[in-house]
């Protein structure tokens, strides 16, 4: 298996204001997202990372999408330091998160030929796959209304469709059916399924055990900012199911009920 | 570098495709344009409605004409731009005091018969002149001072040793002509406008474009792309620039075309009838124009730079907002400055104010070229400064996300 992504002992920590500090009952004035994370993902797999809330899943993809950057540690993608090529590695990654907004202003078919041209994806590539991918998910029809206009799950199929104008051999997507309707959800998780058929490696993160039993082919779970289990996802539940492992390796780790 | 030109074509496609924004960035000057239009017209036309004349032009009622006050009034209006008409009636004076008073004439002189002739005499009793005038009227009351000036000359004439300036020669010989006064004018007002309409200008984009960006989580969708993020942040700073340089100029043309007309309308024509010019290309070469558009072409990007600085480090449009009015307040009172004439060259490195010295030094025709050059050159500085510290600031994720 070829080794595209690894993430080498991150560590992360973001300040707390005193607002912050009163509301989670501590004295420490730096909250620790990531304690040394490291992982490793492969050509064409499917790779999640499970955890509860605050367990460092949603700033690991933000370290890797370089949008923000670790204290210590660093992370290679297809042999590209997040740490000292960020523009290198951003031409390589498609990344969707709830956070990354598309201005309401403007059309799909903008936005589209926008984001193309800021990835130097040459003019008649671009037009065949805003085609495809317009149809795939139903945009064509709204491809010139404004953003604004759109309806939420529109507007998150076309995040989706914007995230990987590029087609982009790694794809990192943070909680990527998150706040959408069913048959929305379901577009999105035979997507990724397709992407990865067309050899892409997609890595997301997800507290959704379903998702991963679905679709994953490894997993890492993380608690507290640390790796605690990387492993295939078929070893990982050969005895149970991926929810009664997760809890039985959270409360080995924190040796506390849930 | 091909990242930056598709930053700045997409700043440009928000900023063209939005209505609201184009009008935003041009209204101001049309509606400058047209308030001091609209008052110039009015005052202009109040005043003339009041005196019922134009007020360059004063119409006199004699009963008895007299030659040498003819002469004297002649003499004393000549570089005025004042023409005063003398007409003589036999109409009673309650006659010709009703139609003073009406406002179709602007005083009515009551002199006996051959009044040049009496006055030569030596008598007990002295001939009486009386002016009728209406004090509501300014034409009128004009008029009235005008006449007791010249009779007061009259009188003192009678017992002449010696004759000081009696001639129709101009005796002031100061190379002031009439048009300085108008670059006069614009020189004090001018630099605190236009510093005014750059700071709105780009005040009224900036704080949304970034500041907004951010706030709606759209700057991190394409911080997210491979364009290098000084390139983003160069982008803005360019094509708000092109954005408030329209609004700038918009605003400007609108004050320069118009202001003379208020300033002209507001004298009730006075102005004009001294023949002072209020047209921009005649008071101005070329070179000054050119010169001043330089100025204020560097002056731009050094306030969207500011402006964006203070939008990028803001956390909301509001914020931001409310903090480049702190910076608008402060630049508005730097332009009053150029009001006070400080001509050192230490003035050419603070910013705004060098721009205010530098827009008044080419408009009262002082300009010294290396006061200009210097201007221009620290602000290209200083925009190579802010360029360099947001490209910095977009890089934080302390303070972009």
């Amino acid at each position: 298996m070829e080794e595209i992504l690894r993430v080498e002992n991150l560590k992360k920590t973001f300040p707390l204001s005193a607002k912050q500090r009163k509301a989670e009952n501590t004295k420490e004035k730096r909250k620790t997202a990531l304690a040394g994370a490291s992982f490793s993902a492969y050509r064409g797999e499917i790779f999640g990372l499970l955890g509860p809330n605050g367990a460092g899943k949603t700033t690991t993809l933000r370290i890797l999408s370089t949008l923000i950057k670790a204290d210590e540690g660093d992370a290679f993608i297809n042999g590209k330091s997040v740490r000292r090529e960020p523009e290198a590695v951003r031409a390589q990654i498609g990344f969707l998160t709830s956070e990354l907004k598309l201005e309401a202003f403007f059309s799909p078919d903008y936005l589209f030929n926008f984001f193309s041209d800021l990835h130097n994806v040459p003019l008649d590539v671009r037009e065949q796959r805003k085609k495809a991918l317009f149809e795939k998910f139903g945009i064509d029809k709204y491809a010139f209304t404004k953003v604004g206009d759109l309806s939420t799950g529109m507007k998150q199929k076309v995040s989706l469709v914007i995230s990987i104008v590029q087609d982009p051999d790694i794809i990192i997507f943070d909680e990527p059916t998150n706040g959408l309707d069913v048959l929305t959800a379901k577009v999105v998780t035979d997507f990724l399924l397709e992407l990865k058929a067309q050899g892409k490696t997609i890595i997301l993160s997800t507290h959704i055990f379903s998702l991963i039993e679905k679709i994953c082919d490894r997993v890492c779970i993380l608690i507290d900012g640390k790796v605690v289990c990387e492993s295939m996802l078929k070893e990982l539940t050969a005895e149970k199911n991926l929810e009664d492992k997760f809890f039985d390796i959270y409360r080995e780790v924190k040796g506390e009920e849930v | 570098m091909k990242g930056l030109w598709t930053i700045i074509k997409k700043e440009f496609s928000r900023f063209f495709r939005d209505k609201k924004l184009i009008f935003t960035m041009i209204f101001p000057g049309i509606l400058i344009f047209a308030i001091y239009s609209v008052m110039g017209t009015v005052m202009n036309s109040f005043i003339e409605e009041e005196t019922g004349a134009s007020f360059t032009e004063m119409r006199v009622l004699t009963q008895n004409p007299s030659d040498r006050l003819e002469q004297l009034v002649i003499r004393n209006t000549a570089h005025s731009g004042y023409e005063v008409e003398f007409i003589t009636t036999s109409a009673s004076e309650e006659d010709a005091k009703t139609q003073v008073a009406e406002g179709a004439y602007e005083a009515y002189l009551s002199l006996p018969a051959d009044f040049d002739e009496l006055v030569k005499e030596d008598r007990e009793v002295v001939p009486e002149v009386k002016i009728f005038y209406n004090s509501d009227n300014t034409a009128s009351s004009v008029c009235y001072s005008l006449l007791t000036e010249c009779f007061r000359q009259y009188e003192e004439g009678l017992v002449n040793r010696f004759n000081v300036n009696s001639g129709m020669t101009n005796y002031d010989l100061a190379e002031t002509d009439l048009d300085e006064i108008m670059e006069m004018m614009y020189s004090m007002l001018v630099p605190f406008l236009l510093i005014m309409f750059v700071v709105t200008g780009a005040l009224s984009i900036t704080p949304e474009s970034i500041a907004g960006e951010k706030e709606r989580g759209t700057i991190a969708t394409i911080l997210v792309t491979p364009v290098k993020r000084g390139f983003v942040a160069l982008g803005k700073i360019i094509s708000l620039s092109v954005f408030a340089s329209l609004g700038a100029l918009s605003s400007f043309l609108g004050t320069m075309l118009s202001l003379p007309m208020l300033i002209n309308g507001s004298s009730g024509g006075v102005l004009e009838g001294a023949g002072i010019s209020f047209n921009l290309f005649e008071l101005y070469s070329v070179g000054d124009i050119v010169g001043l558009l330089f100025i204020v072409l560097y002056f731009v990007p050094v306030m969207v730079g500011l402006l964006s600085l203070i939008s990028t480090l803001s956390k909301s449009v509001k914020e931001a907002t409310s903090a480049s009015s702190a910076v608008m307040i402060v630049s508005m009172l730097v332009g009053l400055s150029s009001m006070f004439g400080i001509d050192s060259l230490w003035a050419a490195f603070v910013p705004i104010l060098n721009v205010a010295i530098a827009i008044s030094s080419v408009l009262s025709g002082t300009a010294s070229i290396g006061f200009i050059l210097a201007t221009i050159g620290m602000n290209f500085v200083y925009v190579g400064l802010l360029s360099l510290l947001l490209a910095k600031l977009f890089g934080s994720e302390k303070i972009m996300l």
